[in-house]
């Protein structure tokens, strides 16, 4: 069932709203509910929000891209000590590539 | 056709997944994602373990619903450490061996590695083809000496994700 929920918001963005939903076709209310919805199943991050330890998206999508290889490089190096001693058996039918 | 991904092009799904920039790159990274299904795209261990263990943003989940592990088997080390002598980087080494000599199950894996690597490094897939030809003699040899199914693997193509999806 729905319910009601109040947002203040202050005149400026309660403009920028409005004329941003205009030029989408909306109606102001259908453009916030839909923005909750994908927030809330996780479609839309926030800019604060954790990326990982230590790091905001915001600070993430900031990285350039040297930047951001050496950190994947650091991430890899401390998912090796984790994973790294794993060994799988395969099947002797196991399929080759063709 | 299987294909691993490594974590170069992993982590342009991941940009273009949270809204960074769409580069050439990303888009086709992402397409990739789009195009092909957990049968057909794979990801090792240690990528695992960074979509899971140290990044937190549910779009690395995406990823790892639209993948496959593949794991090692005992022969990827021995296989990494003889491209690490033919100058491979360690990491690239480990990649390309995971390629050749990996499986989809801890146990009675079905698959013996994939067809190719993929990855945004235009320096790997180079070596790689420069020294193709050594590669296979290599491998040759040592496939000769193992048992089924390890007897039957092969070196893995080393593409970017454009030629990837160009030729699909």
């Amino acid at each position: 069932m729905p319910t009601t929920m109040t947002i203040t918001l202050d005149s400026e963005i309660q403009e920028a709203l409005n004329h941003k939903s205009r030029q989408l076709h909306l109606d102001p209310e259908t453009a916030v509910v839909q923005l909750i919805r994908d927030f809330v199943q996780g479609r839309l991050l926030l800019a604060d929000q954790e990326f990982a330890e230590g790091l905001t998206v915001a600070e993430y999508v900031a990285l350039n891209d040297e930047q951001e290889a050496a950190l994947w490089d650091r991430w890899y190096t401390e998912a090796d000590r984790q994973v790294g001693h794993i060994i799988a058996e395969a099947s002797p039918d196991a399929l080759p590539p063709r | 056709m299987r294909y691993l991904l490594d974590k170069s092009v992993v982590r342009r799904c991941l940009r273009g997944l949270i809204g960074g920039a769409l580069t050439d790159d990303v888009r086709h990274s992402l397409r990739l994602l789009k195009t092909f299904g957990p049968d057909e795209l794979y990801i090792s261990l240690q990528t695992l373990h960074i979509l899971t263990h140290i990044i937190k943003v549910p779009q690395a989940r995406l990823i790892i619903a639209r993948t496959s592990v593949l794991y090692p088997v005992k022969y990827t080390k021995r296989w990494a450490r003889r491209l690490r002598e033919m100058g491979f980087e360690r990491e690239d080494a480990y990649l390309l061996s995971l390629a050749t000599f990996s499986t989809d199950r801890l146990k009675e894996g079905r698959i013996l590695g994939v067809h190719g690597l993929v990855t945004c490094d235009y320096h790997l897939q180079n070596h790689l083809l420069a020294l193709q030809p050594q590669l296979e003699i290599r491998l040759r040899r040592m496939t000769a000496q193992l048992s089924p199914p390890y007897n039957s693997a092969r070196l893995p193509t080393v593409n970017t994700p454009d030629q990837i999806t160009l030729s699909t």
